[in-house]
Parts: structure tokens; C-alpha cells; sequence
């Protein structure tokens, strides 16, 4: 089925505040190989939608810094930036001191996701923008990386967004852009045995796909020129004909990380060779090195009319056509499109917390915020404005499901297909892992790789009906290969990286409990609307362990899978288990077919770069080389020197958080050392460091302005490059793209022995005691017993009733009767028909709330794929026939529910009528104040109970509120279904709805 | 079987239907019951008068939803009462009457009447 995708028609509001948008799911975008990209729907300025705002001038003296003739220019820079909410393109005119506004966001409500990420080119013409995005963890997985994006053109004059292809290559080259109004999109085919790139031309005043060839081998940065299509492939510039077939045209010098191609002149090639950038330019068949310059500052943009720029400190030898020169003494992000202001850097402060501060409920006060620092060119003057994100077309894209429903009642799933393959379910009352803070993941890890994670869990922890254990006997600690440890650091970084250092669901904040982590349960990858059990990946928790995790599996005892899902030292016990065989994979290997780095010794950090190579994307054994063409060793896609990461990269993180916007722009091992360098940082609002820093070596490297900063002895682009993957600088990379490119043997990036590693720094000792989770919302026990309801009738009995029926498994620690009714979920349209399963994949439980614990989804009103209704069934204490007044209260949680048009409806009884009352969960909760977000960055919300009114109830009473609404532009969607008690008034008069308790 | 197992004092009936069948005077009868003391549901199925065979259907899903699962139906092709075996409360429950057999009627489009449901209790 080819996705299609939706214009929700309305423009985007400020989007901050929404406390949804915190969240991250493990999950991300569509399938690898996904049928390809069609036109179908856009996103349009609403008619209605007022003039955007004036945006504040970059420049506050505009004349100093941009020339007198600035009011006159037409000069305008895109660029774009990815939150929770999507990918947001951003527009700055110099008409307008070249002030910033919201030009589109980009984004796709059918996947559960965290933050985007994405990259965007402007067309020649300069009426388009061109933009490839997807959720940051596509970065984690190959095949997303390769084929999991999506691309939209975007009319730079108006913002109107058009999706226009599915499954594109996440990768820094794309999207090309050239000098007329054709873009290149690429798509990564295969694996590490064979690889192929497709090649899709997007007409952008049409915006659609026009063409899609396939290209034998792995083309890299791809360029649209006016006599046809280049793009580098093994190393050459090649040409690429009408039918994908590609003509050698020239070698050029060093590895290429931009082509550009100029109206008229020729295409600019430019890449690095030893400690140079040079950029070439081939014209008439041959190429001519035209400009040189430091390698890391030296780049090349394409503007509007053809015409390219160097950016940079340029050498440039003679007067070039259509080529010229903006002096910068950093790598930028991009140029406007005549050249007049230089964008250094943009970030926004989600990414900035998420090298900082992967696990605060601060996000939805981020949302929409975004760092950038500009350089005007003629001046030189320098500014860096927080801007926020603003009312802006948005382009919802809707994938749709690629799963044929089969015949039946409904197109109902056949049982086998209904039966979950993870062994571990969601959505399970006694599967509910408490989120850590990460100072307890440190002090598990800082344990765990010392053999002395032996905590005493008790029988029932947490609620999980587990025997008593402790985590490393549970599963006790593999031995490494020749002795040793693993580094802490290591394990962190991986954790970091992998899951931001979390047990329970992205939707799960520390202090609280929820759903597991669990890596496309569903097999979906993130498509809300698809279930295909036979492709899921069961990585359970902080770790993701997925060995041993589905069902019918022997590796793990039922204790222990369950405790990995819940217990995060359980999981990280399991976990590091999994990274030691990752080693002694390689290191077991007859010392002629080992594959190891340095001195091998684990002590050592930087030792430890194979094995998180591997962890990522698997080891090929000597043992298996028969059935792999003779090969074995690590694959080709995270090898550094593979040209889908850019050749002019500094170590991950090294530079500027703002790497974080980009972490696909390197391999997974090099990033797992930038987030030993650089550890993620926690606390609200001041972040610290989220672990430690390794213990460096003496001579370890020093960087930084003085020059005294210590950082890790990164193996440099072509440590992984010999003969025996037939990789080296001259051919940029592997040609062969396959399992030819896969390497072993032995590489080197600091002497260890000569103090020039790094190795682990202990924060948490021997004997030091499980630290208490430093919770973001402080635990609220208090029991509501109605007296603060002045008419309540004392003589009935008050009747609360719980969201978990068995209120046993309530596992926040508070202390709590049984409940008077009972609480029911329904799934789907019709419920319990076909569509139920699908239901459940956007249904989540945290622990929020009265006595922590609700199930929360969110708001849709036209897919009865996601249609939930939660019913509340009280125990009146009323006789037979009797009818009695009571108050309706709803508990209101801090978190968990925003929608701003919860409505509940009342049913009384047997035979009297039905009544409504519509609640607004993000006023109620402070997240907005008169219909605007919360500007309080500190604000986290209040529980509270709400009056829903007073009715006469009978025998029978129910309460039921669904996620059926409308759709809410401010994005308040997020319906909660909290604890709801029926207090009795007697003859006393009641409360309205929306009375505060 | 209710009075049987202690569940008849205190039952009330939460929801019922009426069944639309224009080819008798006497129309079909469901009521879904419900016992605190025995925290249980049942159905309670009247056919005073019928011209076709007519089933009754108690349907429950899980809790915290699901697919629906048939937990109890008959065809009844005579006149009388057929009162369902009891279901655990704590779950979705509803009671149908239908001329259409095992199907369920919600899942289907409603034909003249002569198949309804009560909502889902």
C-alpha cells in the first residue's frame, strides 16, 4: 500500500508547553524498502492564517551589520531544526534584518517518535525548500538510516509543505539541491552483502517525484545539474544517465563530502586529503583543483542562480566562474542564497538537554526553542538569537498501513497474528518498571562491570509477582575474554545512546513507573497502524536485550525476563553481558583472525571501539566465513571511513552540542566515544553531568582553546581500511559495497601503554547503597475522602474508582484501598472488532495520577485504528431501585493528559437520561493558562480533582470519556483517564462541571 | 443458576433491549444483569413469541480492552427464557439478541430491528 499523506489545514501555533512532546518513543519510522514516495496531499497556509509575526531582527544596529542596502535585498537563508513536534523549517530575510520566523513543520503523527532530526537544501530558483527528515533513532538503526526518511518540498514564500517521497536515506547529502528547481533524494538498497542506491528526482515547483533510477553501488552526494545528474561512486564523479546507468568522468583529489554543480560553469567537487580540504572543479572533462583550505574549514554551497561559494578559509587559486569566497573560521551550517549571512550554528534546546538532559520533564518548555547563531558577511558582526517556533504550515504525513488486513470478520487479524511474539506484554498492570534517575543508572553500571550489582530485590518488586533476587546472581557477570572489565564509561555511553539511559517507556519520566522500553513490540516500526508480530524486536529496557526476549525462547527463565523488563539493574546486569560477548566474539578468534584494537586490553576505552561496532550492527565470525563468501570481521555500514558520513566531521560532540541535531552524521562507535567524552547531563534546570568522564591517560590528546582539554584517542576515518576490505583514502572507502568491505584485523589509535588512553572513573564504589530515584514529580499519596465537598450526604459511602481494577498492583508505594467499581477500556471501532488490536499501540500506562497510575492515548477522531474508550462502572451504595445525587469528580493528572476538550459522558442509570461535561486537562493542570502554553519553564503541572457536575444516579451509573475529539491545534491531545469518585450530596445542591474540588 | 450460587440478592438489571420484529406481537426480550455480591454478569434472554429461530449472545472483552470473545450463546427455536452462565464482572460485557446466529450484531450492519445489543457494561 503506498502511504499517503494528511493536511491537518491548520497552521501550527507556538509549540511550546505541550506536554506531550516530551515524550520519545523507541520506535521509529517506516519500513526499510517502503514503497516509494508519491505526491498526495500538502499542507497549505490556511486561509484564515493571520501574518506572521514580525520576527525580531537578527541585528539590532541592521545598518552596521548588513550594509545600508539591506531593506532592498531579497537575500533569504532556510534552515531547519527537529524537536519532539517535528522538523521545523526556519526563514530569515535580510529584508527583515534578517529576522527568523517559522517557514513549515514537518512531522508524522503515524509514529510513535521522540525528536526529529533532518536537513534541508534550497533550490536554485530559491522559490523551494527541499527537506529529508525522521525521527533521530533512525540513526540507531541501519536499515532507517538507509531507507527510513521521509521528504517534502516547501514553498520558501508561502511555508505550503508537500510530502513527496517515504523511505529516503537519512544521511548528510541528503537532499541535493542544483541550480534549477530538480532535487535529488537518495535511497539506500540492502545490507552488508550487497548494496544499491536509488536515485529519486523531485520536480519542486511540482512537488512530486518524477523519477526513480537504480544505481548499482553506493552513490553518495548526489548533485542535480542542468545537464544532467553527478554523484560520487567509488570514488569517482560519475554521470548518471536517464536509465541509472553511471559514466566515470574524473577521480577526484581526496574524499568527496559535497559535489555542487554551477548554472554554466562546471561542478564543484570538494573533499579532504590529509590535513587539506580541496576543492575542485570539473569542467571539459578533466578536473582543476580551484581552492584549498584547513580540512575541517573549508565547505561548499550552492545559491540561488547556480552560482556556489566556498565557505571557509579559502586558498583560492585565481578567479573561478560562478564560484565565490565567504571567509569563516568555523564550519557553519549553511549560507543564504546571496551569500549575505552565514549560519554557524542552530540548535535547539531539546537537543541541547539531550546531550544534557535526556530524562527532565523540561522538554515541553523547549519545544519550539531554538539557538542560532548568524554572521553577517559584510560586516563580520556576529549575533545569536533564541528564536521560538511560531504559526507555520504543517505537514502531518500519514504512512498509512503496509499491512493487508485479511478477509474475516472485518479484515479481522487471524489469532496467530494476534498473539504478541515479545515475551514480556505491554500494557500489563504487573509489568510496570519504575523510570531511574541517572545517578542509580551509574551506580548500576559503576557495579555491574565490577561483579557487585547484587542488590536485594525483594519478592514482588515492584509489583511483578518475582520472586526475591539479586541482579548479577540473576545473571551472573560473563567473563571477558582474557580477563578484565568493561569500562563504566563504555556502558554508559551505550546507554545513552541506546536509550537515554531508560528502563520504563520515553513516555515515562524518572520517579515514575510505565510501560517498558520495549523496541518495536508491535513490529511497526513506529507506524501506528501496523502490526506485523512477525518482525518485532523485543529489545527490553535500558539495555535493549533482545536475545532471549521473545516468545518460545530458552535463553532466559520467565524470572528473568520479566526482570529485565522491569528492574533497570536486572537489565543492565543482562545488558553488559551482551556487550562482553560483542568482545569476546572477536577476541575468542584465533589470534591470526582477531580483530581488536590497540593493545587489546579492555582496560582501555578507546579498546572498546570494535566491540561497539559491533553492537550496533553485529560481527561476522571466522568460524561462519564459508557461508559469507569467505569474509568475517565488522560490517561495512559503521565503518568510518564509509562516505555516508561527511569526510570533513570532527569527533562526535567534540565541537558543539549541536552534533546532537545530526547523529547520523557519524558512525554508531565514534558517536558511543563522543558520549564518553561529552556525557549527557541531567537535573532541571541546572544540568550536571548525567555519569563521569573517563580517567585520561597522561598523554592522552588535549584539545580546545587552551589546548588543555583532555579527549580520547578517536581511531581516525581509515583505521578500519586495508587490503582486506579492499578499502583505502585513494578509492573513498569500498567500491565493492559488500561483504567485501567488511573488516578484521587490528587497528590503532593511541598507544595505551604510553599513557595515551583513557579508562574508567568510578563515581559509585564498592558497598556503596542503590540511590534513591530523584523523582520529577514528588509522589502524591493523598487519599481523597470528599470532605472537602461541604454537601457531601455522609450517610452513603463515597465510591472512587481506580484505573487498575486489582489496585494491588499499584507499585508507586502508596497506600490504597480496594475499588469501588470498575474501571474498562474498550478498543477500537467497532470495539473489540478488528481494529482493537491496532488500539493498543497508542494506549500507554504511567504512573501519574491519583495514587500513580493512568492510561493515557491521544486524541483522534477519524481512525478507528486508534478509537479507545475508557468507561469508569461505580458501586453506588444505593438499594434496589434507588436513585440518589452524588458529585462527579474526575482526578486531573499533573502529567499524562492535556487534551483541552476531554469530554466525559455521565450515564445515570438503567432508565435515566445521559448528561456531559467537557474538561480542559491542560488548563486544569497548569500546562495553559487562557488557551496559551504555560510560558513558566518550571511549570510541571498540578494533580487535581475536577467536578464534573452533580446527577441523579441510579443502579448502573457510568462515566465514560473516549479519545474521539477534535484535533487540537495547540497539539493538547493527550486524554488521560485518571481515578473518578461519586461523592453523595443527598438533597444538597451540587457542583457544575468544571468546578474545582 | 444466579439464586443458586448466591447472586440473586442485590442483582439488578444494568442494561436491556427490545428486539424489533414486526412479524410477531410479542417482541424479544435481553437484559444484562448484574450481581455485586457474586461480582458477576449474566444475560437473561425472553422470546415470548417468535416466527424465526432467534440466538441470544453474552460477549465479553478484557478489561483493559481486546478483542471481543463469545462467552456464551444459544438459538433458541421455540418460545421461552434462556438466562446465560455468569462472566466475571470486572470485564467489558454486553448482551446481544440477533437472527443472524454466531455473529455478532454490533459487527454487522443492523438489520430491521431484529438484532440488537445493549452497550457495553
Amino acid at each position: 500500500m503506498r502511504p499517503h499523506s494528511v493536511n491537518t489545514g491548520e497552521p501550527v501555533p507556538a509549540l511550546t508547553n505541550k506536554w506531550r512532546r516530551w515524550v520519545a518513543a523507541v520506535t521509529v519510522l517506516s519500513a526499510v524498502g517502503t514503497q516509494l514516495s508519491m505526491p498526495a496531499a500538502s499542507a497549505e497556509p490556511a486561509a484564515s492564517q493571520p501574518a506572521r509575526p514580525p520576527a525580531p531582527a537578527a541585528f539590532t544596529a541592521p545598518d552596521e551589520a548588513l550594509g545600508r542596502s539591506w531593506r532592498t535585498s531579497d537575500d533569504v537563508v532556510v534552515t531547519g531544526a527537529g524537536d519532539t513536534e517535528g522538523y521545523h523549517l526556519y526563514v530569515a530575510r535580510e529584508k527583515d534584518a534578517f529576522g527568523w520566523s517559522t517557514l513549515a513543520t514537518l512531522t508524522s503523527s503515524s509514529i510513535a517518535v521522540g525528536p526529529w532530526t533532518g536537513a534541508v537544501c534550497v533550490t536554485g530558483s530559491g522559490r523551494y525548500a527541499v527537506a529529508v527528515f525522521a525521527p533521530k533513532k533512525a540513526a540507531n538503526e541501519p536499515g532507517l538510516a538507509r531507507a527510513g526518511a521521509l521528504a517534502a518540498v516547501v514553498d520558501v514564500t508561502t511555508g505550503k509543505a508537500t510530502h513527496v517521497a517515504t523511505g529516503v536515506e537519512l544521511a548528510y547529502f541528503n537532499p541535493a539541491c542544483g541550480p534549477d528547481d530538480r532535487a535529488l533524494l537518495t535511497r539506500s538498497l540492502g545490507d552488508d552483502f550487497a548494496q544499491s542506491t536509488e536515485l529519486l528526482t523531485v520536480d519542486a515547483a511540482a512537488g512530486r517525484v518524477t523519477r526513480t533510477r537504480r544505481i548499482a553501488g553506493q552513490l553518495t552526494t548526489p548533485a542535480p545539474a542542468t545537464d544532467g545528474d553527478y554523484g560520487i561512486l567509488g570514488g569517482h564523479l560519475v554521470r548518471i544517465d536517464d536509465r541509472g546507468r553511471t559514466a566515470r568522468l574524473a577521480r577526484p583529489a581526496g574524499n568527496t563530502f559535497g559535489v555542487q554543480a554551477t548554472a554554466g560553469s562546471g561542478i564543484d567537487v570538494i573533499g579532504v586529503q590529509g590535513q587539506q580540504a580541496l576543492a575542485q572543479r570539473f569542467r571539459a572533462g578533466r578536473l582543476t583543483t580551484v581552492a584549498s583550505g584547513p580540512w575541517d574549514q573549508l565547505q561548499l554551497f550552492g545559491q540561488r542562480g547556480g552560482r556556489n561559494v566556498l565557505v571557509g578559509q579559502a586558498q583560492v587559486r585565481g578567479a573561478v566562474p560562478e564560484l565565490g569566497v565567504v571567509p569563516a573560521d568555523r564550519k557553519v551550517r549553511t549560507l543564504s542564497e546571496s551569500g549575505h549571512l552565514v549560519v554557524e550554528e542552530i540548535v535547539t534546546q531539546q537537543s541541547m538537554r539531550s546531550v544534557g538532559q535526556p530524562l527532565s520533564p523540561a522538554d515541553p518548555a523547549d519545544a519550539g526553542d531554538v539557538r542560532v547563531t548568524v554572521r553577517a558577511t559584510v560586516s563580520g558582526e556576529q549575533a545569536t538569537r533564541t528564536i521560538r517556533t511560531t504559526r507555520a504550515p504543517r505537514l502531518d504525513v500519514e504512512l498509512g498501513s503496509s499491512t493487508p488486513k485479511p478477509a474475516g470478520a472485518r479484515g479481522a487479524l487471524a489469532s496467530a497474528e494476534l498473539t504478541p511474539t515479545c515475551a514480556v506484554p505491554r500494557n500489563d498492570p504487573k509489568v510496570q518498571p519504575l523510570q531511574p534517575s541517572p545517578d542509580m543508572v551509574e551506580w548500576a553500571v559503576d557495579q555491574a562491570v565490577h561483579g557487585r550489582l547484587t542488590v536485594s530485590r525483594p519478592a514482588n518488586y515492584l509489583k511483578a509477582g518475582l520472586p526475591a533476587y539479586q541482579p548479577q546472581v540473576l545473571f551472573p557477570r560473563r567473563q571477558l575474554a582474557g580477563g578484565g572489565t568493561v569500562p563504566a564509561q563504555v556502558m554508559l555511553a551505550i546507554l545513552a545512546q541506546e536509550t537515554n539511559l531508560s528502563q520504563a517507556s520515553w513516555h515515562v519520566v524518572p520517579g515514575d513507573t510505565g510501560n517498558p522500553l520495549i523496541a518495536s513490540y508491535y513490529g511497526n516500526e513506529g507506524n501506528l497502524d501496523v502490526i506485523d508480530y512477525s518482525k518485532t524486536d523485543c529489545g527490553y529496557g535500558i539495555g535493549q536485550v533482545t536475545d532471549g526476549m521473545r516468545v518460545g525462547s530458552t535463553v532466559f527463565t520467565d524470572t528473568q525476563r520479566r526482570a529485565i523488563a522491569v528492574d533497570y539493574a536486572a537489565n543492565i546486569a543482562a545488558g553488559m553481558n551482551i556487550l562482553i560477548e560483542k568482545w569476546n566474539q572477536m577476541a575468542s578468534e584465533l589470534s591470526a583472525h582477531q580483530s581488536y584494537m590497540n593493545n587489546n586490553d579492555p582496560t582501555w576505552v578507546e579498546n572498546w571501539f570494535l566491540a561497539a561496532w559491533a553492537y550496533n550492527s553485529g560481527y561476522y565470525p571466522y568460524a561462519n566465513r564459508d557461508k559469507n563468501n569467505g569474509r568475517w570481521g565488522v560490517g561495512w555500514f559503521n565503518n568510518p571511513a564509509n562516505p555516508r558520513y561527511p569526510a570533513n566531521r570532527a569527533p562526535f560532540l567534540r565541537l558543539t552540542m549541536a552534533d546532537a541535531e545530526r547523529p547520523n552524521d557519524w558512525a554508531y562507535a565514534e558517536r558511543i566515544m563522543g558520549w564518553v567524552e561529552s556525557p549527557q547531563l541531567k537535573g532541571f534546570p541546572v544540568m550536571s553531568a548525567a555519569y563521569a568522564e573517563p580517567t585520561y591517560g597522561a598523554n592522552s590528546p588535549r584539545t580546545g582553546p587552551q589546548g588543555n582539554e583532555q579527549v580520547l584517542s578517536i581511531p581516525g576515518r581509515y583505521a578500519f581500511c586495508s587490503t582486506v576490505n579492499n578499502c583505502s583514502q585513494a578509492t573513498n572507502g569500498c567500491p565493492a559495497d559488500s561483504e567485501l568491505c567488511w573488516w578484521h584485523g587490528v587497528a590503532h589509535s593511541g598507544n595505551c601503554l604510553q599513557a595515551e588512553c583513557a579508562k574508567e572513573k568510578l563515581t559509585f564504589g564498592s558497598g556503596t547503597a542503590e540511590p534513591g530515584v530523584k523523582r520529577i514529580y514528588e509522589r502524591n499519596c493523598e487519599t481523597f475522602t470528599g470532605d472537602k465537598n461541604g454537601n457531601r450526604d455522609t450517610s452513603k459511602r463515597i465510591s472512587v474508582v481506580y484505573t487498575l481494577n486489582d489496585t494491588g498492583q499499584y507499585n508507586l508505594g502508596c497506600s490504597i484501598g480496594a475499588s469501588d467499581g470498575k474501571f474498562t477500556i474498550r478498543r477500537g471501532l467497532p470495539a473489540g472488532g478488528s481494529t482493537a488490536p491496532y488500539a493498543e499501540v497508542d494506549l500507554h500506562q504511567i504512573g501519574a495520577g491519583y495514587k500513580g497510575h493512568i492510561w493515557y492515548t491521544y486524541v483522534n477522531q477519524s481512525n478507528p485504528n486508534r478509537r479507545i474508550v475508557g468507561s469508569w462502572t461505580p458501586n453506588l451504595d444505593l438499594a434496589p431501585g434507588e436513585r440518589a445525587r452524588y458529585d462527579i469528580v474526575a482526578h486531573v493528572p499533573s502529567h499524562g493528559a492535556d487534551h483541552d476538550g476531554a469530554e466525559y459522558l455521565i450515564t445515570r442509570g438503567a432508565v435515566l437520561g445521559q448528561a456531559t461535561c467537557a474538561i480542559n486537562f491542560a488548563e486544569e493542570a497548569g500546562w495553559s493558562i487562557g488557551g496559551v502554553p504555560n510560558p513558566n519553564p518550571a511549570n510541571l503541572g498540578e494533580d487535581k480533582w475536577v467536578y464534573l457536575g452533580s446527577y441523579e444516579l441510579g443502579r448502573g451509573a457510568q462515566v465514560q470519556l473516549s479519545n474521539y475529539g477534535t484535533e487540537i491545534v495547540r497539539g493538547f491531545d493527550a486524554v488521560g483517564f485518571d481515578a473518578m469518585a461519586f461523592v453523595p450530596i443527598g438533597t444538597n445542591p451540587g457542583h457544575s462541571c468544571k468546578d474545582d474540588y | 443458576m444466579a439464586a443458586q450460587q448466591g447472586c440473586q440478592t442485590g442483582a439488578y438489571v444494568v442494561v436491556g433491549f427490545t428486539l424489533k420484529d414486526q412479524n410477531v406481537t410479542k417482541q424479544t426480550h435481553g437484559d444484562l444483569w448484574y450481581s455485586p455480591a457474586c461480582r458477576a454478569m449474566w444475560g437473561d434472554f425472553n422470546v415470548p413469541e417468535l416466527m424465526y429461530p432467534i440466538t441470544g449472545q453474552l460477549w465479553t472483552q478484557p478489561e483493559y480492552g481486546g478483542v471481543n470473545r463469545l462467552a456464551a450463546s444459544t438459538t433458541l427455536v421455540d418460545t421461552g427464557n434462556w438466562t446465560t452462565p455468569m462472566v466475571d464482572w470486572q470485564q467489558s460485557v454486553k448482551f446481544c439478541g440477533s437472527h443472524k446466529g454466531g455473529i455478532d450484531p454490533d459487527m454487522d450492519l443492523p438489520s430491521q430491528g431484529y438484532n440488537a445489543c445493549t452497550a457495553w457494561r
